[in-house]
């Protein structure tokens, strides 16, 4: 696979993300899972939103086209545009029209996102019929198309099958079949590979190399940085509810300028045994009950200092396409 | 060489399936096929595979949990008697698991949880209290854990919790099976530090088993992968990894995300895992070996030393080569 550096055309962004927030009402109050995230998904990348449990990765991604469940959570700030449109404040029904045909999803669990009752082939029809008028037969054929575009065997005779009959990695595939067949303009896959095995994962990923070809933009929501690697263009960290750093991956993984971003890639056993001991990050993620007034990574970061324990740190810039969360970039400093 | 810890032979689990109203048995799902191997004091051997390679019936196996239908097992040298599982390896062998928060009783608290196997094979030699103290030092967490219960607890300290309840009896072999893969990469990285240093401290001996290759890398000193039941390679974990000689195992490892490779390193396999309750004639990874023969798919492959690995492939037969 290529990477591509994103030319100025192709930077235009295809969905606008800025300033988004989402609580949960917790006992006794309120808990804030997304503090002001901000980014732009341009049209043909795929970006990379990576950190680890309860970072808030996928509740952002579910609330990007509210399919957050309310309650209990609540987006309570911030917009996100599409064409020109807010989908967080546009009428349910333009959303209806725009979500699974412009925009479509990808789950970890497919068995949770299709139907039990129905057989793959009726929902792949309901799916195209939903977002236009196209004869049942007609749609039929698409549908069996799309399953031999994602490599399931005897797609006309998978049809007929019920989704309990497909193991997992055929399920995962029947989703994005039916996630790419309308040919969105975004696709959000929120954990798509990780209950599947390596080499259904490798397959999985070749597929959704076919997106890039299709122009379709792309979010991969994952805790694995090595996924990042090898499937996206940019990538963004989050660590307690922020963007901790945004940047093209190689850059990322070369040149991480946020002491979080630079313990886990540490943190990661890789490459020929050397009997040595993994870096770790010392301590636990703060309890959104009570994140420290400064930054939320200071308790925990080799290198923190006063500054850090008195006034948030925002995006600096560490270039154009490089942003870190940390005050060691005006410094000039690395981690 | 003294004699292995544990030691198997031709160790063979497999499930009946049974249907109808006499209920018979029509066919076995094929868990464990013929599977040796020797585990030697303070060593750590890596099992890697895929769902439904048997990995799972393995370590339940040699910890009791299941009966295997066939085999021997070998104890530093002393034959098991088969049967019911027998106390000295209750005591010599423990194991944990994925998820702690469904090993782990809901309703004891850490004291009870690190005393109990304890107290029932009658080695309290001091107080519960003083005993579970030190395994939670031994583990990283202070005192203030004994009388709270497990979903007090953050996932990577649940998992701290089976390691000190594994080490109680001090055994001489711990199975962990997928004991890292549900934590996030930090923690992950603490537990995996954790058994290192435990393993030294106590001269302990892993069967670890994983999914994740990069893992069973950082850990172990060998390594089997096992395909449908059977084990088709064995070696010193860099041997395997770096250069592997199964086909299955070539595919396996060109799968895994490696940061630094470009994806069009990889070769990727086709198809998918056949059932275990009906493995294909001849080498069971024939259907998706790229390198099949027409011996691959009437005859079971023999295994063949190479280096230091051994390899269950026709590719590596002597008169193969010799042709």
């Amino acid at each position: 696979m290529e990477r591509r550096k994103p030319t100025l055309s192709e930077s235009e962004s295809i969905l606008t993300v800025r300033d988004l927030s989402v609580e949960f009402d917790v006992e006794g109050g309120r808990i804030r899972a997304v503090d002001r995230v901000s980014f732009d998904l341009r049209a043909g990348e795929v970006l990379g939103v990576v950190g680890e449990s309860g970072c808030g990765k996928s509740v952002t991604a579910l609330s990007l086209v509210r399919l957050l469940p309310s309650p209990p959570g609540h987006v309570v700030g911030g917009s996100v545009t599409f064409e020109g449109r807010d989908l967080l404040r546009i009428p349910i029904a333009e959303l209806r029209a725009i979500r699974g045909k412009r925009i479509s999803m990808i789950f970890q669990d497919p068995m949770s996102a299709l139907s039990p009752l129905h057989r793959i082939g009726d929902q792949l029809v309901e799916a195209q019929q939903l977002h236009g008028e196209i004869p049942t037969r007609r749609a039929w054929e698409v549908g069996t198309e799309w399953l031999a575009k994602v490599g399931i065997p005897d797609p006309a005779e998978r049809m007929n099958a019920w989704p309990h009959e497909l193991s997992g990695g055929m399920r995962q595939r029947v989703m994005i079949a039916m996630a790419l067949m309308l040919k969105p303009d975004v696709v959000i896959a929120d954990e798509p590979t990780t209950a599947l095995d390596v080499t259904i994962q490798a397959q999985i990923f070749e597929l959704m190399r076919v997106l890039k070809d299709a122009k379709t933009a792309a979010m991969l929501i994952t805790h694995d940085m090595s996924a990042i690697w090898e499937m996206c263009d940019r990538a963004l960290v989050m660590y307690a509810g922020q963007i901790v750093e945004s940047a093209p991956v190689r850059e990322l993984f070369q040149n991480p300028r946020h002491p979080y971003t630079a313990g886990l890639l540490r943190s990661m056993p890789r490459g020929p045994r050397t009997g040595r001991r993994l870096e770790t990050i010392p301590g636990q993620v703060p309890s959104p009950r009570d994140y420290p007034k400064g930054c939320r990574f200071a308790d925990r970061c080799p290198h923190v200092w006063s500054l850090c324990r008195e006034h948030e740190p925002e995006l600096f810039a560490v270039d154009e396409e490089h942003r870190a969360a940390c005050h060691l970039v005006p410094e000039g400093r690395k981690p | 060489m003294s004699a292995p810890l544990l030691e198997v032979k031709g160790l063979t689990t497999w499930y009946p399936i049974r249907r109808g109203v006499w209920s018979r048995t029509v066919r076995h799902v094929q868990a464990l096929t013929d599977v040796s191997l020797a585990i030697q004091e303070g060593e750590t051997l890596g099992i890697v595979g895929e769902s439904g390679c048997g990995k799972t019936t393995l370590g339940r196996t040699l910890v009791g949990l299941e009966r295997p239908m066939a085999g021997a097992m070998l104890l530093r040298g002393a034959v098991l008697p088969a049967g019911i599982r027998p106390a000295a390896l209750q005591r010599q062998v423990q194991m944990i698991f994925q998820d702690p928060a469904a090993a782990l009783n809901p309703r004891l608290t850490v004291l009870d949880l690190l005393t109990e196997a304890l107290a029932y094979h009658g080695l309290l030699t001091e107080s519960r209290e003083a005993t579970a103290l030190q395994l939670l030092r031994d583990v990283g967490l202070d005192g203030a854990a004994l009388h709270r219960y497990p979903f007090e607890f953050s996932g990577g300290q649940r998992q701290r919790i089976s390691v000190a309840r594994a080490l109680a009896l001090r055994p001489s072999l711990i199975i962990c099976d997928e004991a890292v893969s549900a934590l996030d990469v930090s923690v992950q990285a603490q537990v995996l530090n954790l058994l290192m240093d435990l393993k030294e401290k106590y001269r302990l001996s892993y069967l670890f088993i994983s999914h994740d290759i990069n893992v069973v890398r950082f850990i172990a000193d060998r390594v089997a992968v096992m395909y449908l039941g059977r084990i088709v390679e064995e070696g010193p974990t860099e041997d395997v990894i770096g250069s592997p000689a199964h086909p299955y195992t070539q595919a396996l490892i060109s799968a895994v995300p490696a940061v630094g490779r470009e994806a069009s390193a990889r070769r990727p396999l086709g198809g998918e895992l056949p059932s275990p309750s009906r493995p294909p004639a001849g080498c069971p990874f024939h259907p998706r070996c790229p390198s099949a023969m027409e011996i691959c798919k009437t005859a079971a492959p023999p295994t063949i030393s190479k280096g230091a690995q051994k390899v269950s492939c026709h590719l590596y037969s002597r008169d193969l080569s010799s042709q």
